[in-house]
């Protein structure tokens, strides 16, 4: 479903992404995790070209990302994605943040749109959050909302960029919640993410980055019970 | 002091009161127009401006310092005299008013709608492509609506000083307020009579300005 | 209710602002005094500096050959002439360009002791202020683009004619298109008003006939013809111009016709217009 190259991303001088090659399977739940400046926030941030590929391959349902004849824009509506800040529209109320994209880019009807949007919301468990602007919600509601924009567009893949480092701690739950539900409905899933415990009860696969490379990939079991690589070993006994 | 005010002559001005309500209409007449064509051209010189090819974005950096970084006065002699002559003869006054304030007012506008466009977290614009669309898309639905609301106070004190800008025109005889006041002071030799009446219609002008430019802020602050 | 309270201050608080600045004008007069003037004769003693005050004499440096500015300095027939004038009647002085418009604001307000300026001595400016004998006799002229069909002032009529605002150029031409006029429009500067006649935004120019003389021989290339109209238009003179009821009139009466009739008039004459004068004109005219 997701296919990656020799992936390599450079911002100027700086090499941040030096080798990458990895791919996730239709229906996986795939959790990045690795020191902070490793290069995970900028991969997942090339799966959806939020960053430009300086060398290498991504291919999206084999659609190739760095060849100009694909249309970008049509491929994210393919992979969704949620921000660590959230990013709400806060000129719009709730259902207007999930509505937007649909309307424009889909080109649905409104009321088509807003049914659908309703449907998500419930199962976020934000329906009565509909008419209210995000300035009013707490960081786990805003989460969750951004998590049912994307989902509006009814993508096939979710990049989820550290979901939950912006929260306060007793509203983490809540949003791993949803993810954990979105993981058991079959959504295939790349996860940025400083929860160990989510990686270890819904991973199918962690890979474990530092410096710009995938250093150790495995099933969560074996990463966290019996990791290979002395570096993995060290970040790990950092934050378990 | 003395001398102003206890021989004051109403007569002046009540002779030339129609004329000033007449050069009134024509100073809201060409700052409408004024406002109306800069915000458009600001706009797209604003847009220039923020090209990511630096080749692109020159013509428009040197557009906004030549009309930031030259006196108006100099601007509308320019216009009337070397601009407007190839597009009419002959050249209305009014018309080459209108066009400087235009151009000069965009440079100020271009600037006010880059600093709002720039001040929208980066995030914003993200999460909109994120969500498949495209660059008008975004520019149209997410950022520019958050811009505006930042760019109201700015472009109202924009407004207010291209209000009083204006009077400029009358270098070139363009009959608006100004013009007229210094018609009147031209005729009876008498300068605080026509000035400070001149000068009460430009604050009615200004502060009705305000006034409406102070309810639009609130109304965009409810919403 | 309290927005409107706050709109009523501010525009009390801009009034206020409009009438100290208009009372600055008033007071400068005393914080001048101090200044050596620029011109002051090498002769003068120390008592008689300690005596007379510096005249603060007001001018718009914008009308050549009359007064305009040369690298910076004023210079012109009025500046050489008021020298010439200041020295026979013994007074120190502090030549400002103040512009037109201010010229007789400063006036109104003492803040200048005398105008030179070329300008007209008129019964409308009589009312306002007093003047010298005159110094200048000046005409007006038509100032119009070859081949425009212009023999007389009577065919202004139905043209659009420029002028400079304010002045006697100005009333010319209102007496015969009538006060306020549409076809009239009033120019900052009369460079101006020659500006828009090339860019045909005007069909003539109304002006003294040394303004026209002056831009006819300065702009060769202009195309432009220039008349006179001794039946339409009135000779007029120039004089120096004081605040109503200056006691400084009678010193500079004398002191004007001693000039005139020593024959240093005509030597400044010569040198600025480069042609003779005909002092008995402007002497009789006093009369």
């Amino acid at each position: 479903m997701i296919s990656v190259q020799n992936l390599k991303k450079s911002f100027g001088e700086l090499e941040v992404l030096k080798d990458i090659s990895v791919e996730v399977n239709p229906q996986e739940v795939v959790v990045v995790i690795g020191p902070s400046g490793s290069g995970k926030s900028t991969f997942l941030r090339c799966l959806n070209l939020m960053e430009s590929i300086t060398d290498g391959q991504v291919l999206i349902e084999g659609k190739d990302l760095t060849d100009k004849q694909t249309n970008i824009n049509e491929i994210r509506t393919e992979v969704g994605m949620v921000f660590q800040q959230f990013n709400l529209f806060p000129h719009k109320t709730v259902l207007d943040n999930i509505t937007l994209a649909m309307t424009v880019v889909r080109k649905w009807n409104k009321r088509e749109a807003e049914e659908k949007a309703l449907k998500l919301l419930e199962k976020v468990g934000l329906k009565e959050k509909a008419q209210v602007y995000p300035d009013s919600l707490s960081g786990g509601q805003k989460q969750r909302v951004a998590i049912a924009r994307a989902l509006g567009m009814e993508p096939k893949i979710m990049l989820f960029d550290e979901p939950t480092s912006a929260l306060d701690p007793e509203m983490v739950g809540e949003v791993l919640e949803v993810m954990k539900q979105l993981a058991k409905e079959g959504m295939t899933m790349v996860v940025v993410t400083h929860e160990m415990g989510f990686a270890r009860e819904v991973g199918d696969r962690v890979i474990f980055m530092d410096e710009g490379y995938i250093v150790e990939e495995n099933e969560p079991e074996e990463i966290f019970g019996n990791p290979q690589n002395e570096r993995t070993k060290a970040f790990l006994s950092k934050v378990l | 002091m003395m001398n102003i005010w206890e021989n004051i002559r109403w007569d002046i001005i009540v002779d030339y009161l129609p004329f000033f309500l007449k050069g009134a209409l024509v100073t809201i007449g060409m700052s409408l127009a004024g406002v109306l064509f800069g915000l458009a051209l600001g706009l797209l010189i604003g847009i220039g401006k923020m090209s990511p090819i630096a080749i692109a974005r020159l013509p428009f950096i040197w557009y906004v310092n030549f009309f930031r970084g030259t006196p108006l006065f100099v601007q509308i002699l320019l216009i009337h005299f070397g601009l407007m002559p190839i597009f009419m003869t002959p050249v209305n006054p009014i018309a080459s008013g209108v066009v400087a304030l235009s151009l000069n007012s965009a440079a100020y506008i271009a600037e006010i709608f880059r600093a709002g466009i720039k001040s929208i977290d980066k995030g914003q614009a993200e999460a909109a492509h994120s969500l498949g669309m495209n660059k008008l898309q975004v520019m149209w639905y997410v950022v520019l609506p958050q811009a505006f609301k930042r760019m109201v106070p700015p472009l109202g004190n924009e407004f207010i000083v291209l209000l009083k800008d204006s009077s400029l025109a009358a270098v070139i005889a363009a009959p608006e307020l100004l013009y007229w006041g210094r018609a009147a002071q031209g005729e009876y030799y008498r300068v605080w009579e026509p000035y400070l009446t001149v000068a009460l219609i430009y604050l009615i002008l200004t502060l009705t300005l305000t006034y409406l430019l102070n309810y639009l802020e609130r109304r965009l602050d409810t919403e | 209710m309290k927005n409107r309270l706050t709109y009523f201050l501010l525009a009390l608080l801009t009034m206020g602002l409009l009438i100290l600045t208009a009372c600055g004008t008033g007071t400068e007069e005393g914080a001048d005094e101090g200044t050596n003037g620029t011109d002051t004769e090498e002769g003068a003693n120390e008592d008689a500096k300690e005596e007379r005050k510096v005249l603060q004499v007001g001018t718009d440096a914008a009308f050549a050959p009359f007064e305009y500015m040369e690298k910076g300095e004023i210079t012109g027939f009025d500046v050489d002439l008021l020298e010439a004038v200041m020295a026979e009647a013994g007074y120190e002085y502090e030549l400002k360009n103040t512009g037109w418009d201010p010229l007789f604001a400063s006036l109104d307000t003492k803040s200048i002791d005398l105008g030179i300026s070329a300008v007209t001595i008129d019964e409308e400016r009589k009312e306002s202020y007093d003047f010298s004998v005159p110094y200048f006799e000046s005409t007006h002229m038509i100032v119009f683009n070859e081949g425009t069909d212009i023999t007389s002032a009577e065919d202004l009529n139905g043209m659009r004619v420029g002028v400079q605002n304010g002045t006697t150029g100005q009333s010319a031409a209102e007496k015969i298109l009538g006060k306020n006029s549409d076809n009239i429009s009033k120019y900052e500067t009369t460079a101006v008003a020659f500006m828009a006649l090339t860019n045909g935004d005007v069909q003539a120019v109304v002006t003294d006939n040394v303004v026209a003389n002056e831009f006819v021989k300065n702009n060769p290339n202009a195309n432009v013809e220039a008349i006179t109209d001794e039946d339409n238009f009135d000779s007029e003179f120039y004089g120096l111009i004081f605040p109503k009821g200056s006691e400084l009139v009678e010193d500079f009466n004398e002191a004007l016709t001693t000039v005139i009739e020593n024959g240093t008039y005509e030597e400044i004459y010569q040198e600025w217009f480069g042609s003779e004068v005909d002092t008995e004109v402007i002497l009789n005219a006093a009369e």
